[in-house]
């Protein structure tokens, strides 16, 4: 029995370890700067062990009966702490105060582990002993489990299965310690029921842990996930709910089927009928084929150039069935010559011009996307435009940014473009808004010509032009590369929304 | 029975801090490519160290240039100027450019060359000339009609964002964490910056600026010059500076810069750093910086290029021979492996001072040259790592979308860990026509100021390949937890001697001495010329090119 009791000390000494390591690491993951929270937590867990000691003195009647219980109460928090966590980090609000509550009651429960074996030995063992012989076990445990923490549990088996790992091993020794002492247990019953209970719940953790993991970033947006990936540039989601298929990069969204064809629209086909020509477009972004499903209503296009950057978003929707269902199979037009480069590196090196230029880029929400919208790049869009040709460029939101909208418009015409602004409702996105640009004065009698759509056409269109007194053009600065000012004001302005 | 828990709680939290040392190199450290590098030390240390041979010369020439470094490249550019084109530059290196070289990553595709070295330079003052004349000469000054305020290429001006700071695990634009800081710090740092704009504004009893960039141009005003007899930690306590926030702002521009601590930093040095670049622009933010992908080895590059067919690199040149006939350089041929030997009529020796002294041995007492002792040589480490770009990039502000590139502002062309180890890293791709590069190239600078140089030396000497690499990766961990995991690839490149450590005292020594020189080379018409920035104490582009660009000059002249 002594035996045994000594040999849970090294086991138990390893799993309150693992608990902590497992906290520390996965707040670090999940907030970022390791120093604050690695010392705030182990200092949380340190105290709560005292605090955990400490009650052990209340716990002195049927202590036996009591430390199986705390073994089977480490092994199920400790167990599916680490998916908690990562659960409560999308879901709950103050992730702070749960992860640090969670970090005590689980410190709290270890700390009270060694003092009951001891309640429980010194009755069977000289104190000296008894003293020595705990403690040493207890450092070699704690010294074998750091060790394969790094080295071998989280590389080989991630934090959630490790947690459940060593939830099974603190269960198990509960029951092991029920089985060696059932002679001075009461409530057989009760303990067998928890004790297996316990069990079968960390075991199913364990087994279905990279399962939860995924659904719980599903949970996360809205709709059943038809497609994730992990590309070298973003990560890609795709959605779809009753009537719906959203696509979101890095967690922003990107389209909803629901009324995607407004923007596509309104993207494509206001640029046509202002170019004087419309043979060679050249689409920049839109890997998703719907602008280009737009173009394609023309029969006059013949050639479309696409610039998309990740080559994982072209693939994805010309063979994602509910995906080329939207497009309309699009990406595999015999029209289009498809590159996969970086826009800004290819619109340098380009030496073609066009009738027609489609920017259809990310909001410029940092540095790197923001030269997408400078001065420079414009530049080069005025080399690769044709005399006579227009582009459009996508412009973030008029009436959330309206300085970043119209600072945009103020970049184009400091590079010497003619524009003309226009804006409309995406009920997925609140108003958006774009511009038109070319080297001569945009017509005021477009050539529109009869395709289907759904909303834009002429008499649409006049409407769009005119904007609200909320929304009409403010004086704003050119975004350079050397100062970008766009970037701050995005920054600004969406920041206003979100604190709204 | 519980008296025994601290004892537990002492063990395991030592057991922990372990734990957590071992967490980034138990994360594929091994995986990683790349190698540790550095000059040839070898070849280096060869030097004075080979007997003069008695065979009559290989070849002759009119003038020698040892070392292609900046120095050694301005030199040629301004022998150019004068006239002179029979020179040749002989460099022991396999690429030119010293400090300031570069070399091609191994990584598949990336577009630029990665910097070994210095990786920018700031606008020039009006009064310095041959500087400006390089800049309009290589494209970089377009338009010269305002004298004051030049028109600057914008391509070569550092894009938007310059730098950011990392504390407290998030990004905040600038070089220091103002949101994070007390008022009291604030209200420290606007005095800080005040003064060094009162320092850029003082003028000497002579007309000359007290801080001039090069340093040559300073005024020698003794009130200018009293600053150099004490610490620039002792200067900032005495000006009264007490807060964290201006010590460390301090501590991280002289370890930058000098790779000096301020404790041991001569004050005049350290004002220098915030008080000699005055430089305007017409069309740019004053405070702008000039830099490239590849770092000053941009401007190597336009230098050497010119002269291509005149710089011999693995060539290095071991002895040099005063004759009546010429001087004689023996010249080591590192490739063939063989001797040769080259008369020249003048020798240009833009090398370091030790190199110098090991060449120019004998000679009277105030002809020595002034020699930075090793121990006052400050080492460096320029780890250049690839990383897919979504270990770096932030999303910025709207969603707050978390990804591993962490919180806040989103990636500068700067970016520093506060209060960290390093420097912390230079994005080569921020300054290149690319918005969302597949891979990023980081430059990560560290001098060992904090350690005695020899110390620093024999401990990464005793490093291995693995260890190298290891603490790079975890110095990018603590900015970027988990970014391990998207490294591709880290080469570093370890400098034993980078730049000298200007102490208190020793910027008016070496202004003597530099004086003293000059007045005997005037009466004795010098053949051998020493062009170094270890003649001004400042391991800067500038000061580098000022002496090559200078000494040129007087060497030209004497070849009428």
């Amino acid at each position: 029995m002594s035996f045994f009791l000594l040999l849970s000390v090294a086991v138990i000494a390893s799993c309150g370890l693992i608990y902590e390591l497992i906290a520390a690491t996965l707040s670090s993951y999940l907030l970022g700067d390791s120093v604050t929270h690695f010392s705030l937590i182990i200092g949380i867990y340190l105290s709560s062990m005292g605090v955990g000691s400490y009650l052990t003195r209340f716990l002195s009647q049927r202590a036996i009966e009591k430390f199986i219980y705390i073994e089977f109460l480490v092994g199920v928090i400790g167990g599916i702490s680490a998916t908690l966590l990562f659960a409560l980090f999308y879901f709950a609000p103050f992730f702070h105060f749960l992860l640090f509550g969670l970090v005590a009651l689980i410190g709290a429960l270890v700390g009270a582990e060694i003092p009951m074996v001891m309640r429980i030995l010194k009755e069977r063992m000289e104190f000296n002993d008894l003293v020595t012989r705990v403690f040493s076990l207890d450092y070699v445990g704690a010294l074998l489990a750091s060790v394969i923490f790094p080295l071998l549990l989280v590389p080989r088996l991630g934090l959630m299965r490790t947690a459940f790992l060593f939830g099974l091993i603190n269960v198990a020794v509960g029951l092991v310690g029920y089985h060696v002492f059932r002679r001075h247990v009461f409530l057989h019953r009760r303990v067998q029921v928890v004790g297996v209970l316990s069990l079968v719940l960390l075991a199913c953790g364990f087994v279905y842990a990279e399962r939860m993991r995924a659904g719980i970033e599903d949970f996360a947006f809205p709709g059943e996930i038809i497609h994730t990936q992990n590309t070298p540039y973003q990560r890609i989601l795709v959605s779809r709910s009753d009537n719906d298929v959203s696509l979101y990069l890095n967690g922003n969204l990107q389209f909803s089927s629901a009324d995607e064809y407004r923007y596509h629209e309104s993207l494509v086909h206001p640029v046509l009928a202002h170019a004087s020509s419309r043979t060679n477009v050249l689409l920049l972004g839109g890997g998703d084929g719907l602008a280009l499903r737009e173009l394609l209503k023309h029969s006059d296009v013949a050639s479309i150039t696409m610039v998309e950057l990740d080559p994982a978003v072209t693939t994805l929707f010309r063979t994602h069935p509910v995906l080329t269902h939207l497009n309309a199979r699009s990406l595999f037009s015999p029209k289009l010559n498809l590159l996969h480069e970086d826009a800004f590196a290819w619109v340098k090196a380009n030496t073609q011009v066009f009738d027609v230029i489609i920017a259809d880029f990310p909001d410029p929400s940092n540095y790197s996307l923001g030269k997408l919208y400078s001065d420079a790049f414009y530049r080069e869009l005025r080399r690769a435009l044709k005399p006579g040709g227009v582009g459009v460029v996508q412009s973030t939101s008029s009436y959330f940014a309206p300085r970043s909208y119209w600072c945009i418009g103020q970049t184009l015409r400091s590079v010497g473009f003619q524009t003309l602004p226009f804006h409309l409702y995406l009920p997925s996105f609140g108003d958006w808004g774009f511009f038109l640009f070319g080297h001569e004065p945009l017509t005021t009698q477009p050539d529109w010509r009869p395709v289907e759509t759904r909303f834009v056409d002429a008499e649409t269109f006049a409407t769009l032009t005119s904007f609200p007194k909320d929304m009409r053009h403010q004086d704003s600065p050119r975004n350079s590369l050397n100062d970008q000012v766009l970037v701050r004001l995005f920054e600004e302005e969406w920041s206003q929304v979100a604190s709204r | 029975m519980d008296i025994a828990i601290p004892d537990r709680r002492a063990f395991l939290s030592l057991a922990r801090d372990a734990a957590a040392s071992f967490l980034p190199s138990a994360w594929g450290t091994n995986a990683v490519p790349g190698g540790a590098e550095g000059p040839n030390g070898t070849l280096g240390h060869a030097v004075g160290n080979v007997p003069l041979s008695a065979r009559p010369p290989d070849k002759r020439v009119r003038v020698a240039i040892v070392g292609g470094g900046v120095a050694g490249l301005s030199a040629a550019w301004e022998l150019r100027r004068q006239g002179v084109e029979d020179f040749v530059v002989y460099e022991l290196e396999s690429r030119a450019g010293g400090n300031a070289a570069a070399f091609a990553p191994r990584a598949a595709g990336f577009p630029s060359r990665a910097p070994l070295g210095a990786h920018y330079v700031t606008m020039a003052n009006e009064e310095s000339t041959d500087l400006r004349m390089l800049y309009r000469e290589l494209g970089i000054i377009t338009s010269h009609e305002n004298a004051q305020e030049p028109a600057y290429e914008p391509t070569y001006c550092c894009y938007d964002l310059n730098s950011r700071v990392l504390a407290d695990g998030v990004w905040e634009k600038g070089l220091l964490p103002l949101s994070r800081l007390t008022p009291a710090e604030r209200a420290e740092l606007e005095r800080f910056e005040s003064l060094m704009d009162d320092m850029k504004g003082r003028v000497g009893r002579d007309g000359k600026p007290w801080f001039a960039l090069p340093t040559r141009l300073s005024s020698t005003d003794g009130e200018a010059w009293a600053l150099d007899s004490e610490t620039f930690d002792a200067f900032l306590r005495r000006q009264g500076f007490q807060g964290e926030a201006v010590h460390w702002y301090a501590r991280y521009c002289c370890r930058d810069d000098f790779g000096t601590e301020p404790s041991e930093l001569s004050a005049w040095v350290g004002v220098h750093y915030f008080a000699a670049r005055r430089g305007r622009a017409r069309n740019i933010q004053n405070t702008t910086i000039l830099t490239w992908p590849e770092g000053n080895a941009w401007i190597v590059e336009k230098m050497r290029a010119s002269v291509a067919n005149r710089v011999r690199t693995d060539h290095a040149v071991v002895y040099l021979n005063e004759t009546s006939a010429g001087i004689g350089l023996g010249v080591f041929d590192a490739v063939r492996g063989r001797m040769e030997v080259v008369m020249a009529d003048r020798v240009i020796v833009a090398a370091p001072s030790s190199v110098f002294a090991k060449l120019v041995p004998s000679r009277s007492r105030d002809e020595a040259p002034f020699v930075w002792h090793p121990e006052r040589l400050c080492p460096w480490m320029v780890a250049n790592v690839v990383v897919a770009s979504h270990g770096v990039e932030s999303d910025g502000g709207r969603t707050g979308a978390r990804s591993v590139g962490g919180k806040g502002v989103s990636l500068a062309w700067d970016n520093v860990p506060y209060g960290g180890r390093s420097l912390g890293y230079v994005v080569a791709a921020h300054q290149m026509p690319v918005a969302r590069p597949r891979d990023h190239l980081l430059t990560l600078y560290e001098p060992f100021s904090a350690l005695p140089s020899r110390v620093a030396r024999a401990r990464w000497q005793n490093s291995s390949d693995r260890d190298v690499k290891t603490y790079v990766l975890d110095e990018l961990e603590r900015m970027h937890p988990g970014i391990v995991s998207s490294v591709r690839r880290v080469d570093t490149w370890f400098w034993p001697h980078a730049m000298p450590q200007p102490g208190p005292g020793s910027m008016t020594a070496l202004w003597k001495h530099n004086a003293a020189l000059a007045l005997t080379e005037a009466r004795k018409g010098s053949r051998i010329f020493h062009a170094h920035s270890d003649r001004s104490g400042l391991s800067l582009f500038e000061e580098a090119h000022d002496w090559g660009t200078t000494q040129a000059r007087v060497c030209a002249k004497g070849l009428d």
